[in-house]
This record gives structure tokens, sequence and C-alpha cells, in this order.
């Protein structure tokens, strides 16, 4: 093992209780500030209704693009048999107002009472984005202009949050491990050397923010079935979510290592007094 | 082994530490800097150790420049010189692996790492306490420890800051008795301290700092 190593293992292995739940908490706002930035770029819009408003029996189903041909046919099949549909027909993306949708399935209700059933059942349908009925578009993640500017608020304070965590996270870690510095500053341990273990703990954290995204979103979209995610997890979107989590964790633990560094600069770790 | 020539150093309120000091080591001497507190021989060792980078004046050490080496150079020149800074806190583990956390960081593997703590250890007279946790040890022992820190990687200088500070006079007698066979002719040691200095420590030269200025007691 070389001697960065060692001093990496070393450093890691001077977390405590106090540094531990610092950097934790920042772990957990990197997470939330990729997840922020997920939905925020690479989360269709929500569709707008090309015509004036819906009938109080009319429903609307906008259909994921990743569908295939076959797989829309069945779907409009299966919705077809059910008992409280009316009448169905299929609209082309072409004629849908958001590009990023793939076609939609206009549906009108046996009743007003059964609008509310058949709604529940669209929303939990795979394949199904987005369900729009009288009363506003729901079952999807409806980027809003509110919900945009509610996910930009969250983009900033999740990243202030997880700076202001990791800097404290840091100053407690390098607090518990400043014997040791001052004695690799003694005895000529180059400066380098303990910045750079400084700064790979806070490339781990990004990269762990990063790996936690991918795995929270493709373990919440298996459990939940139309819970909305499924745009961010048609495969060309998951590799683009997958990649911009990762690189954004792993340029934001950058930074969280760099804060932690600059407290070396504190005359605590000099090595004469 | 060491020259230095019109060295002065101020701090940054303008108080003069250090000034116009000359001194000359030779290789394999022992020599004493005695002074009061405060009248900056911690200062003089972070100069003479690379540690402290001078603001006017020479300081020759191996031959080099201390003023004039890069900063690569210059940690390795600190790589082969011993320090024991004043009032030596030791890490947090034990007394073998405060060892070892140097040799490694140092860059030797584990073995040789192992190897050298262990010879270092016997030579202070620690090889028993070697798995004690180096903060239960008594003041002496401390001392102790901080030498085998700062000679376990053979370094060819050794300084001491204050190594009698805080012990009863039979203490600092062990200590002075243990810097006679550390040094025991072979390596350049230079020791600052209040004083006095036990009888048993072998002595070649003694300087005194006072006022700034270094000169033969």
């Amino acid at each position: 093992m070389s001697a960065f190593f060692f001093l990496l293992r070393e450093l890691l292995g001077a977390i405590r209780v106090r540094s531990a739940v610092l950097l934790s908490s920042a772990l957990l706002s990197l997470v939330l500030f990729l997840a922020c930035f997920a939905a925020l770029f690479l989360v269709p819009e929500a569709p707008t209704v090309p015509s004036g408003g819906l009938g109080a029996t009319d429903i609307i189903a906008y259909v994921a693009p990743r569908l295939s041909r076959d797989a829309v046919n069945s779907l409009f099949l299966r919705l077809q048999e059910r008992n409280d549909v009316q009448s169905i027909r299929y609209s082309l993306p072409a004629q849908v107002t958001s590009e990023r949708t793939g076609g939609s399935f206009v549906l009108v209700a046996r009743s007003a009472g059964a609008v509310s059933g058949l709604t529940a059942a669209l929303r939990s349908t795979d394949g199904i984005t987005f369900v729009e009925t009288s009363s506003g578009v729901s079952g999807g993640i409806a980027l809003t202009k509110t919900t945009r500017l509610v996910l930009l608020c969250g983009l900033v304070v999740f990243a202030l949050a997880s700076l202001g965590l990791a800097r404290e996270g840091f100053r407690a870690l390098l607090h518990a491990f400043r014997h040791e510095i001052r004695l690799m500053r003694l005895s000529g341990v180059s400066e380098r050397s303990i910045l750079a273990a400084i700064e790979v703990t806070g490339i781990l954290i990004g990269l762990l923010a990063g790996v936690l995204l991918i795995v929270g979103l493709a373990l919440y979209a298996m459990s939940s079935p139309g819970a909305g995610v499924e745009p961010v997890l048609d495969p060309s979107r998951f590799v683009g979510v997958g990649t911009v989590a990762v690189v954004l964790g792993l340029l934001m633990g950058g930074l969280l290592g760099l804060l932690g560094a600059a407290h070396l600069a504190s005359s605590r770790f000099s090595p004469i007094s | 082994m060491i020259q230095v020539s019109e060295l002065s150093f101020s701090t940054d309120d303008g108080i003069k530490v250090l000034e116009d000091v000359h001194l000359h080591v030779d290789p394999r001497e022992a020599v004493y800097l005695v002074g009061p507190a405060s009248a900056g021989k911690t200062l003089l060792l972070g100069l003479l150790g690379a540690v402290v980078p001078p603001q006017r004046g020479q300081i020759l050490v191996h031959g080099r420049n201390v003023a004039r080496l890069s900063r690569e150079r210059a940690l390795g020149l600190r790589r082969r010189i011993g320090i024991l800074p004043q009032a030596f806190v030791p890490l947090p583990r034990t007394v073998f692996d405060n060892l070892l956390f140097k040799l490694r960081i140092l860059g030797d593997d584990r073995e040789e790492a192992d190897e050298k703590a262990l010879l270092a250890l016997e030579t202070v007279g620690l090889i028993r306490e070697r798995g004690t946790d180096a903060e239960d040890l008594p003041p002496v022992e401390r001392v102790r420890l901080g030498l085998a820190l700062a000679l376990c990687n053979s370094p060819l200088l050794l300084l001491l800051d204050e190594p009698f500070e805080g012990l009863d006079p039979d203490e600092q007698e062990a200590v002075g008795s243990l810097l006679a066979k550390i040094h025991d002719g072979r390596s350049t040691v230079v020791v600052a301290t209040r004083g006095p200095i036990p009888r048993s420590a072998h002595v070649d030269r003694v300087f005194s700092l006072r006022d700034g200025k270094v000169s033969p007691a």
C-alpha cells in the first residue's frame, strides 16, 4: 500500500461521531441537490392541453415515448375493454402540444362517477406518464412554473447546505487528525499529499451521492410503477441522468474537498508553536 | 554541518526576535542553546529545521542554503532532520503505532517500518511500552517517545526543543543520559533549553540566546 493510500485510510479512520454526522448530512444534501438538478433539467415538462377545457367525463392519458407500437396497441385494447370506458381514441405525438410525450389516449368515462377510479387505474399503469382530467394534470412529475421555482430553490438550498455541512464536517475531521497533520508537516511530508487525501475524501462523498441518486431512482421506479419517474428512466434518459448525477457529484465533491482543505491554513496545524 | 550568519527575524508586529545571529555547529557535535522563555529558541530551531522560512541572513544545513531551497528540496532536507517539538503531544494511538504512522507516511513498507520502529523503541528504552496508549504515558516516557519519533528514520541532525521541560531532576538526568547515548559522537544534536543542563548529558558546546543574540556561554 502506498504512502498515499495509507494516509487516506488513516484520515478516514479519524472520522468520529460528530464528523460522521456532519459528513453524512452533507452527503444527503448532495443527493437531494442532484435529485433537484435531475428533475429540473432532465424531466420533461408537463403537457399542455391543445384545446380548451375538458368535459367532466373526459380524460387524457399521455403515453411514455419508450413504448413500442405493439405496446401502445396492446394498452389501447386493454383500456377499450374496460367497463368504465365509454370511448377511446389514440392521438399521435404530432397532434400533441408537448413534443416529449409519445402520443396520448383520449378517453371518455361512462359516467362522471367513474372518472376518479379510471384516473387512478391509468396513473398506476406502466407506460402512462400523465393523466389529465377536467380537474388538472396528475400522475407524473409535472414541471409547472411553480414546481420549477421550488426545484430551483431546492437546488440552491441543498447546494449551500451540502457545502456548509461538509465544511463543518471536515473541520471536525481535521481537528481529530490535527496531531497527525502536525507530525506530517514536521517530518517533511509534502503538503500536496495531505491536500490530496482531503480532496479525495470530498470526491468520494460526491461520487457516493451520484451513485445513491441513480440507485434511489431505479429502486423507486421498480417499487412504484406509474409513479411518474418513467420519463427519467427511459434508457437514453437514464444514461443521461446517471452521467450528469455522477459528474455533478464529482464536481461538487471536489468543491467540498477544497473547502475542507482550506482548514489546513489554520495555525492549529502548525508543526511548531 | 550548520552555518548561520547574519540571521535576523521579526514578528508580523515588527518585534525583533533574532538579530544578527551567527552560529556554527560541526558535524557530530552536541550543542546546547540556553536562554529564557520567549528568547527565540523554538524559532531558531524552526529555522534550522527548514520549518520556518528565514527572512534575512543565511542558514546552511548540510551545505544547503535553507533560504534558497525549492519547496521539494526543503521537504527533502526536513526528512533528514529529526525534530522533537516543545511540549510534545503524541498521536492518540499506541506507542508503536505512533512510530509506524511516521514511517509509513514517509514511504516505508510495513516490514521496513516495523523494523525501524522496534529499533528506535529499543534505543530509547520504550520497547516494553510499545502496546501502551501513548496518551497514557507519563511525561518522561512521552519525551522518550518524542525522541524515538525524531530518530526513527536515521536523521543526520537532531533538533530537540526543551526535552527537560516538566520533568523532575531525576527524570532530567535520565533524559540527559539518553541524549548522550543517542548522540554517542555519531549524529549532530542541537538542544534548546531554559536550563539547567543535566550533568549526565554529553555537551560539546553551550551557547546563550538572549535579546535575540547568540553568544558562547
